[in-house]
């Protein structure tokens, strides 16, 4: 017998044997089995993982898959008579059965008929809830619409009667090539007709695509199938799924589930959340970009990489055809927004662009905006047909543009993102200006750190690059829109948008915002810690136009009222980045001795535009009347836009011009880290606001506090801060100018032990352990101070010293000791009384680290490297006894459950990991068992967990990142206010 | 209306069954053409009330190609199992004919439509599952074919023990952990 097949008799035994024993004791048997040959138990353990997936794996039909497999081609209805009907030739197969031309005897007209599969058949409650579906859906009496006569049962089978339609479907289209867009747009008008009809009905489709398109010679369109996809599906569709690690989304396991069908789907869909038509507007604009492309907007290897790029990725925009209109493009964008709320909600608005482009039927007539009340919901609805419209004005011919309101969106150029400079906690806020005479949109895009100005026309596709503008942020225009400011390296500059260097105006290191009058005069954020500062805007010697009021930190965010005396600038008290409290906004002046007014508290500065106070409460943007003669409100703030990007440091991204175009960035997906609640199925709860990249959240031992490692400054250093959970309230609990980190509550929770570092070039310090009093009433104490050992120093900036865990009786604290030469880590352990001398815990040639006790504290769980890759160990603590691999695919983190039965770890993907185990004598672990994937921007990220081992607190990307939303700007932004 | 004489059918398997691999060989097509008649009367539901069951399919083929009175017992079993492997190869056929190609192969990959659509198992190619059951052979031979016989034949069990010869106890482990292979290796197939 070859080493082989002997080798794979011992896997095979070792598994069937384990196979054959209760999970919780799998581990300990795979230990006794496997002893120390790792590879062997690796081996079992890969085919052990599968034990869940396979239950269902293979268990198929035979005949289900032939029938799947061998298709259309074999022996068919063709020829044969179904009660009624005399069956032609096979048109078509797919997932809900073979569609046949037929010869309806009864009424004498040629029909096609789509047999419908046995299950479906069979299944009583179904074929009833298709009939009452079925009669809806035979009320659908339209031109581009398949019409659908009836259910009918003949002869034993069960048949869906509906219009023979000749001709090709777009899919076989398609796959000849992309369609030119002239001939493209005008059966796209027609899908939307047919959409429109469906949707007045109450009728969604749910699954159009190219192949339930037929495009019969004479041009006429008619979409099939509508509703069938709800109709037919198992009222059972759902559920059991979420056990199952192998479905990736619970509408895989939907029936009629394909690829073909993925590809268009909505991501609300994809999600298996309930969908209204706003799924159907997403197809459309899948289905359109692969007629305009010839490729599909989301594609992928199989379904699992399909629905990930329709939840995940942005279509190829870049694959359009340049010759396709502007408002198609802008449609088509609007179309295949990921977040539901901020698509295009109605497809009259296709139709609206389509029936201007494809030169069809005059659109209805706008309707006159609808009552305040729901105005928001019609902007979204009317507004991207109407901006493409206006725009399209615009960019056509002379005249006053249109008086509707009129929105189109600008996404960042490729390869660019918006954003700036990020140092100050600048955070993702779009920055962005309207020129005055609202023809050009000036913005900030990059890639990384290299940031500089965009220009956008309002009437033109493309944003042009501004040069000499590197590293610029918080652009503002001259009064007559011939000049942009800018701040850039520590400078305040201008440019001329006709062309030329920028001109350095005068130092700006603070930046944080400047405003320009009609008068010339300049009012800036020169330097933090001081006011406003007024210039000339030929430049000239900076002179204060605002003090600091007592408590206030700085002055940012200045904003001219028309009468180019006074400005609004919002006051900013404390830090700014962890703990944003509400900023004041004042009024101030240019003219010496006018005294300062306050006009609101915000979440954001404010700006002034056509008759109103723009700003920011809780991510809404907000609108108020506001005289600015009077310098007053005139009435009450209502929200104009659900959601707007503001930034920590207060700057709103919104710019509105003179004659009522208004630019706005909505608040797009924070790419910063969140503290983020997730239950066992990976469901977000709640979230604490945002934190560092690797801050780690420490759950005090009543879990009613966090502790956590902030960055604040700039450019700042790391503190530990407490935060209330209840209250969401954050406290400072160090403040030197050293990088703390790290915090460990002891059991009491009455103190904290962190890290100190010394990693800081500016502080050449060794690392320290120190003991921080919660409560401020005591000293904190240093406990520890890293020290050179025989093989490894440890001077400054040379290693690091990072507690992980405290004991429950409070004897011992856990550390990881890292960097040195080699570099390597290892844990270590401090007891808290006796002499205090530290020992190793887990030292060897590998990295060992992120130790934390059992809750007995007789074990740890730790993380070792030894296997090339980090996966988590259990080992006795201060006993003796070998370690115990508990991961399989990788692990990092290690955290007990309250009662010690349960581990918790992130999995080399990042997936949250749940292993049951058993500490007596020896340690059993069950088979680990993937909770949910952790959206992050490093592998490294932390979390807690509560004692129940039910919530998990993470410091980790925001759920469902569905990328940077576009700057949308809205034309005649005020005609949408008039009722 | 059998397109083949049962007795050559079953003169054939006997010739098999005493060690004649060339009776294999002719026999094979023979199956084949029935099977994919049946395939295709399957799908057109020329039988109404008909469930797609898969052993129903191949015992049909079975019974319409030989005079079961005239098949020893274990010829039958045999037989079955002759016809769990060409249905795996109809099936395979089929599958690379309509351009199934595996991933990477310019086509796209298609899934099991049904099997995703009947047991929610994961979206494993027909072509990959073939693939993957060519190397668990390799590794395996037994366990392969107590994958032909139970997925590509629909043999239960209990058929697929009398097809083999071996207990029905170790169809089941070897089916079992035949699946675990599968999928682990179906896994590691390159995206």
């Amino acid at each position: 017998m070859s080493d082989r097949a002997d080798r794979w008799r011992r896997v095979e035994q070792i598994c069937q044997d384990a196979l054959d024993r209760p999970v919780a004791e799998r581990a300990a048997f795979l230990e006794a089995s496997c002893g120390e040959d790792l590879l062997l138990r690796r081996e079992v353990e890969v085919l052990l993982v599968e034990e869940t997936a396979s239950s269902a794996f293979l268990e198929s039909p035979t005949g289900a898959v032939a029938a799947a497999v061998m298709g259309p081609g074999s022996a068919r209805l063709s020829g044969h008579r179904v009660g009624v009907f005399d069956v032609g030739a096979l048109l078509g197969a797919g997932g809900m059965g073979e569609v046949y031309r037929a010869r309806d005897t009864r009424l004498d007209r040629d029909v096609a008929i789509k047999i419908l599969p046995e299950a479906f058949a069979h299944d009583a409650e179904r074929v009833a809830r298709f009939q009452r579906e079925a009669k809806t859906l035979a009320s659908l009496n339209h031109s581009n619409i398949a019409a659908v006569y009836g259910l009918e049962e003949s002869a034993g089978v069960t048949v869906l009667v509906m219009e023979l339609v000749e001709g090709e479907d777009l899919s076989q289209r398609i796959a000849r090539g992309p369609i030119p867009h002239d001939e493209a747009l005008p059966i796209a008008k027609q899908m939307a007709e047919a959409l429109s009809a469906a949707h007045e009905h109450g009728i969604i489709h749910r699954d159009l695509k190219p192949a339930n398109i037929n495009v019969r010679r004479d041009g006429v369109v008619k979409v099939l199938d509508f509703g069938l996809a709800k109709a037919m599906e198992p009222a059972l569709a759902s559920g059991g799924h979420s056990n199952n690690p192998t479905i990736t989304t619970p509408a895989m396991t939907q029936a009629g589930m394909i690829l073909g069908t993925a590809a268009y789907m909505a991501p609300e869909q994809a999600r298996g959340r309930p969908v209204d038509k706003r799924a159907d507007v997403w197809a459309f604009g899948a289905v359109l970009f692969e007629m305009l492309t010839g490729r599909r907007a989301f594609d992928g290897e199989d379904v699992a990489d399909v629905l990930g790029a329709v939840m995940r990725l942005e279509p190829d925009w870049g694959k359009l055809p340049l010759d396709v209109p502007t408002p198609v493009r802008t449609l088509l964008q609007r179309c295949l927004v990921k977040e539901p709320r901020e698509r295009v909600s109605d497809i009259a608005a296709a139709l609206f662009v389509l029936g201007h482009q494809a030169g069809a039927t005059a659109p209805a007539t706008v309707q006159a905006p609808p009552s305040r009340r729901t105005w928001w919901v019609a902007a979204l609805a009317i507004g991207a047909v109407l901006a493409m419209a206006a725009v399209a004005f615009r960019g056509s011919g002379p005249g006053r543009p249109a008086l509707e309101p009129v929105e189109f969106t600008i996404a960042p150029p490729a390869g660019t993102s918006f954003g700036g400079p990020a140092a100050g906690g600048t955070g993702s806020a779009p920055q962005l200006a309207v020129s005055p005479d609202g023809r050009y949109v000036v913005f900030v895009a990059g890639a990384r750190s290299a940031f500089q100005l965009w220009l956008r026309p309002v009437a033109s596709a493309d944003a042009k690059l501004l040069p000499g503008t590197e590293g610029s942020a918080f652009p503002f225009w001259s009064p007559d829109s011939t000049d942009i400011a800018f701040f850039a390296g520590g400078k305040l500059k201008k440019i001329a948008v006709a062309g030329g260097p920028p001109v350095t105006l005068a130092d700006a290191r603070a930046g944080r915002g400047g405003s320009w009058s009609r008068d010339n005069v300049i009012v800036f954020d020169q330097v933090t810690g001081a006011g406003l500062f007024r210039i000339p805007s030929t430049g000239g010697v900076p002179t204060a136009v605002t003090t600091l009021a007592e408590g206030e930190d700085a002055h940012r965010w200045p904003h001219f009222l028309p009468d180019g005396q006074h400005f609004f600038y919002t006051a900013v008290t404390g830090p700014c980045c962890p703990a944003p409290r509400p900023g004041v906004v004042k009024i101030g002046s240019i003219n010496p001795g006018e005294p300062v007014a306050t006009l609101l508290q915000a979440d954001s500065s404010a700006v002034y535009a056509s008759g109103y106070l723009l700003f920011a409460r809780e991510q809404t943007l907000m609108a108020q009347p506001f005289d600015p003669g009077a310098r007053a409100t005139t009435g009450d703030a209502f929200p104009l836009r659900e959601r707007v990007s503001t930034g920590g440091n207060r700057y709103i991204s919104v710019s509105a011009s003179q004659d009522g175009t208004l630019a706005y960035a909505p608040n797009a997906a924070p790419t910063e880290q969140s503290l983020f609640w997730f239950d066992r199925s990976g469901r977000t709860l709640g979230t604490l606001g945002e934190s560092g990249p690797n801050a780690t959240p420490s759950l005090s031992p009543d879990e009613g506090r966090v502790a956590l490692a902030l960055r604040t400054g700039n450019p700042g250093n790391l503190d530990i801060w407490l935060i209330d959970i209840a209250r969401n309230l954050r406290s400072r609990l160090t403040s030197d100018a050293r990088d703390e980190g790290s915090p460990v509550w002891s059991p009491d929770g009455t103190r904290i032990v962190l890290g100190s570092g010394a990693f800081q070039e500016a502080r050449p310090e060794r690392a320290l352990l120190i003991q921080a009093p919660v409560n401020e009433t005591a000293a904190s104490e240093t406990l520890l101070e890293a020290a050179d050992t025989p093989t490894r120093p440890c001077g400054p900036r040379q290693c690091l010293v990072t507690p992980t865990d405290w004991s429950s009786d409070g004897r011992f604290v856990l550390y990881t000791f890292s960097g040195g030469f080699p570099a390597t880590s290892d844990i270590w352990a401090l007891p808290l009384f006796g002499d205090r001398q530290p020992f190793p815990v887990a030292d060897t040639r590998f990295g060992e680290s992120l130790g934390t006790f059992s809750p007995d504290g007789r074990w740890i769980a730790y993380v070792s490297d030894e296997t090339g890759l980090p996966n988590v160990y259990v080992q006795p603590f201060m006993r003796a006894g070998g370690k115990h691999r508990i991961s399989v695919n990788g692990g990092r983190n290690p955290h007990w459950s309250g009662n010690g039965k349960e581990l918790f770890y992130l999995d080399a993907d990042g997936a949250m990991t749940a292993v049951s185990i058993t500490t007596a004598d020896t340690v059993a672990a069950g088979l680990p068992e993937t909770l949910f994937p952790v959206a992050t921007l490093s592998l490294n990220q932390m979390f807690s967990v509560t004692r129940d081992g039910q919530r998990f607190l993470i410091n980790a990307r925001p759920p469902n990142t569905a990328g940077v939303s576009p700057v949308t700007v809205i034309v005649n932004w005020t005609s949408t206010l008039e009722n | 209306m059998p397109t083949m004489a049962s007795a050559q059918v079953t003169e054939l398997l006997h010739a098999w069954g005493a060690g004649d691999d060339a009776a294999l060989h002719q026999l094979v097509p023979l199956v084949e053409a029935e099977l994919r008649r049946l395939a295709g009367a399957y799908m057109a539901r020329e039988r109404p009330g008909h469930t797609l069951q898969p052993t129903a399919l191949v015992n049909e083929a079975f019974l319409r190609l030989v005079n079961a009175q005239g098949v020893p017992w274990q010829g039958r079993a045999h037989f079955v199992g002759i016809a769990a492997r060409v249905m795996r190869r109809v099936l395979v056929d089929h599958a690379r004919a309509r351009g199934y190609q595996k991933r990477g192969g310019g086509a796209q990959a298609v899934p099991i439509e049904a099997a995703i659509l009947v047991s929610r198992a994961p979206d494993v190619a027909l072509l990959d599952l073939d693939h993957a059951l060519d190397g668990l052979a390799k590794v395996d031979e037994r366990k392969a074919k107590v994958v032909e016989m139970r997925f590509f034949g629909g043999m239960t069990v209990e058929e697929t023990a009398d097809a083999l010869g071996v207990s029905i106890d170790t169809v089941k482990r070897d089916w079992r952990l035949a699946k675990l292979w599968l999928l682990s290796t179906l896994k590691d197939l390159p995206r």
